[in-house]
């Protein structure tokens, strides 16, 4: 109850600064919209429907982008973290194709896989994989080895030390992976739509920017996107909270 | 007398002595002005490059800096920029929501947009366009203003084509792969490049069959009440450069190369483009009533416009009528 | 289905304590400083049912040898058996004759404590039900019962180690291996427990053998006190201990007790031990 309370009177605090920011420069709505402004275009916004029309699209390559990117990630990131060779083979190509800004890549990739949802997801779960691999590998080696050698005294199976002892370790870690890797999502879902989409919330800050001159709408549009980050961290949050055991 | 006792007289002489000759160049101080155009450095450009290196500014009494942004017509609406180079269709839409800001000069008497294919089949009736697949950046700007206003005129609306966006303005590789039927692009430059990729393209360019204004100078509403002379002084050196270019196309590649050094990386093509620019180019500079109101009236049909502010507010004539 | 403390559930016809043999065992490891040889030379009998102790000075390989015992190192050379002929055969972790307990009690820090216990079972497939049953009957053996489902982070360091010691006696192992389980803990502590282990392993004898560091310690307990030389480790005495049990925890006083501590000591400076400080180590 607490948490809410000091939520949402940041949140009042940031209103309040942010109102007083635009009266106090003068800046006009087309410029920095106020706060009333915003809130004004979003229910317009929602009430034609509009804003759902976008904010779907773009969950769905989120949500899609996640899935194949974290799953792709956690699997490369216990090999790599269960095997040095494998490490050293793979790691300068992940640390390659890392560093390439995806933004450069993203036109690429749309034009190879056909320009559809599968070249936004890929383009999505591209930007997604890299924290997870490494959070991933890093939790596998975080692995106490002491703890190891108990097992091993037990006569554990390598299947049952990865199982129970690696991955359990590895939680942890993997979770700050995954909260990195969410709200990458995010922002992967609109580079992948500014590569090539004809609707998405990255569409609709296009169309409201450069078409529209709407820059109401296209903070509705950034607006919604934050709110979409925040909510899949706080899912990821309160799932380790249950899942991790606070050791 | 040693050296060293002649450096001090020597020294005051020189400071002192070019206040005392008579000023050959301008006496008043030049006006600092800022203009925005799109996105990066492009050949077609050339007009500002060549204004600003040959001295029309100067003689106009304007120091122009020339800066890039996505947000031309939002930053000198606000006073941001003085001057900005816009398409005339985006100026209704923004005049329309609100936005004070007013098309100044045309620079551009055909409109640059047009649809582009492989040689042969592009149809020349926009009804033909039924059921192809086209290429554009997106569901914003004078591409798809014209796009639409095409189908238009050949009974379609968007329905009756299919249509793939190419968000990273690369709709030529949509061409080139077959992956579109026809792109939108400017007349001046996509199909050189085209070409310059081994395909032969035709167009189809909207002038006669959906006739819309095309881009030009702008200016806030406070510029343009406070100093219209300023706004004349402008478009009048601007308009001299792009005669100057006109006469002689190789000038305003060299002002342009000078200005952006990697316009000079392939120089052929450059001048190939502006000269193919110069075609399209506005004799003068005068808003034409006539495509502004049919203009107008297009754009309000299809919805871009709701016709709350009438066409004449969102045109100055004066400054052009001034020069 | 209950149990008491002094009886256990016998498996039919396996042995409550099995012999330990070790003959010229050897152990070498490859390192980056090149071949690093722990043992050399080893011979070592553990009679069934007997406590012994193993003591020597730094880096003599004890802990090594309690590895090779357990299964968890191959010997380089030698011969590891556990058991009579002829049904005498190599240690191999986790068949179940052998538990062992480490300086740490390395628990699961995840788990509860209870399933901390049933670890074993739970890896040797062992249904819910019966091993946590088993695990349940082996925390009360160590007075454990009411931090059944504590977590280890809630446990103080000797409940942990206890916890510990119900893990490797869950199973009812023939030979149980310590290696130095109580020098974590301090020194009222050790004692009290000293004492427990000694009773737990007089109520049911299996085969102990244990590692420490402390002369007193290993006269407190011992059936028979094993000497080690410096590395590479090997067996330099065996010293026996006939003082009567269960043996009172404080053994000063006693003339028989002090007379085996000196021979004790006296065999670790002929090993060349200069001093005897049990937590500087390898």
């Amino acid at each position: 109850m607490r948490r809410l309370a000091t939520t949402l009177l940041s949140l009042a605090a940031f209103l309040v600064a942010w109102k007083l920011l635009t009266v106090v420069t003068g800046t006009p709505d087309y410029i920095l919209p106020a706060p009333e402004v915003v809130a004004e275009r979003a229910l317009r916004a929602i009430g034609s429907g509009l804003l759902w029309e976008h904010t779907a699209v773009t969950i769905s390559e989120i949500l899609l982008g996640l899935a194949v990117g974290a799953t792709s990630a956690v699997a490369v990131g216990t090999a790599l973290g269960k095997s040095v060779v494998i490490e050293r083979v793979l790691s300068p190509y992940i640390v390659a194709a890392q560093s390439v800004p995806i933004l450069a890549l993203a036109p690429l990739l749309d034009i190879w896989f056909g320009g559809g949802l599968l070249a936004r997801v890929l383009i999505c779960a591209l930007i997604v994989f890299f924290p997870i691999a490494i959070a991933t590998m890093v939790g596998i080696r975080a692995a106490d080895p002491l703890l190891r050698e108990m097992f091993r005294s037990l006569g554990a199976t390598p299947g049952q030390i990865t199982a129970r002892l690696e991955i359990p370790s590895a939680l942890p870690v993997l979770f700050g992976g995954l909260r990195v890797g969410v709200t990458l999502a995010v922002i992967g879902a609109v580079v992948a739509e500014w590569a090539g989409a004809s609707s998405g919330l990255g569409v609709l800050i296009n169309i409201a920017d450069q078409g529209l001159f709407d820059t109401p709408l296209m903070f509705v549009a950034l607006a919604t996107l934050a709110v979409i980050g925040i909510g899949l961290h706080g899912l990821v949050v309160s799932i380790e909270r249950r899942v991790v055991a606070t050791s | 007398m040693s050296p060293r006792r002649l450096l001090l007289p020597l020294i005051a002489l020189v400071l002192v002595l070019p206040g005392c000759l008579p000023s050959s160049s301008v006496s008043e101080p030049l006006r600092a002005v800022k203009l925005l155009l799109g996105f990066r450095p492009d050949v077609q450009f050339a007009p500002f490059y060549l204004a600003q290196e040959a001295g029309y500014f100067a003689e106009a009494g304007l120091e122009v800096t020339i800066e890039h942004s996505a947000d031309v017509l939002v930053l000198v609406a606000d006073g941001r920029a003085d001057f900005g180079v816009a398409d005339a269709t985006d100026v209704m839409i923004a005049r329309t929501s609100g936005i004070p800001v007013k098309y100044i000069s045309t620079l551009y008497d055909r409109f640059p947009v047009a649809l582009i294919g492989p040689a042969g089949t592009v149809p020349s009736d926009p009804a033909e366009l039924a059921g192809l697949r086209i290429g554009t950046p997106g569901e914003f700007g004078s591409s798809w203003h014209a796009l639409l206003a095409l189908l238009e005129a050949g009974g379609l609306t968007r329905d009756d084509v299919t249509i793939r966006a190419y968000p990273q303005f690369n709709q030529v590789e949509g061409l080139l792969n077959g992956d579109v039927d026809l792109i939108t692009g400017f007349r001046s430059n996509e199909p050189l490049r085209l070409e310059a990729q081994g395909m032969s393209v035709d167009l189809l360019t909207i002038d006669e069959v959906a006739p819309l204004p095309g881009p030009g100078l702008i200016a806030g509403d406070e510029l343009l009440s406070s100093d219209p002379a300023l706004a004349t002084a402008f478009a009048t050196a601007t308009l001299r450069a792009q005669q100057a270019i006109a006469a002689d196309p190789q000038v305003g590649l060299d002002a342009a190369i000078a200005a952006a050094p990697a316009i000079g990386e392939d120089r052929a093509t450059a001048l190939a483009v502006l000269r193919a620019t110069v075609e399209l180019w506005s004799q003068d500079g005068t808003i034409d009533s006539a495509v502004w109101t049919s203009g107008y009236e297009t754009m309000r049909r299809l919805g871009f416009i709701d016709g709350s502010v009438p066409v004449d507010e969102m045109i100055d004539r004066e400054v052009v009528r001034a020069s | 289905m209950t149990t008491d403390t002094a009886t256990e559930t016998e498996r039919v016809g396996a042995p409550a304590a099995l012999a330990v043999r070790l003959e010229r065992v050897a152990m070498s490891f490859a390192s980056a400083a090149g071949p690093h040889t722990a043992l050399e030379g080893l011979d070592l009998d553990v009679p069934a049912g007997s406590l012994t102790v193993v003591i020597g000075p730094n880096g003599c390989g004890k802990s090594t040898l309690l590895r090779v015992i357990a299964g968890l190192l191959i010997p380089t050379s030698g011969e590891v058996a556990l058991g009579e002929a002829p049904d005498a055969r190599a240690p191999r972790a986790g068949d179940g004759r052998v538990g062992l307990a480490f300086q740490q009690p390395r628990l699961v820090p995840w788990l509860s404590t209870l399933d901390n216990v049933a670890l074993p079972m739970s890896l040797a497939g062992a249904p819910l039900p019966e091993r946590r049953e088993r695990a349940r009957v082996a925390l009360e053996r160590v007075g454990l019962a009411e931090a059944a489902s504590s977590r280890p982070a809630h446990l103080s360091g000797g409940m942990a180690q206890r916890a510990a010691l119900a893990r490797a006696l869950a199973g009812d192992p023939p030979i149980l291996l310590l290696d130095e389980p109580f020098s974590a803990l301090d020194a009222l502590t050790r004692e009290g427990f000293d004492a427990e282990l000694e009773a737990l392993w007089m109520s049911r004898r299996r085969t102990v053998v244990m590692v420490t560091h402390s002369v007193g310690e290993a006269v407190r307990m011992a059936d028979r006190i094993a000497v080690m030389t410096t590395r590479p480790g090997s067996v330099a005495r065996v010293i026996p201990v006939d003082l009567p049990r269960p043996r009172p925890t404080a053994l000063a006083g006693d003339p028989a007790a002090a007379a085996i501590d000196a021979e004790v000591r006296a065999a670790l400076a002929e090993v060349q031990t200069p001093e005897l400080t049990p937590w500087l180590d390898r």
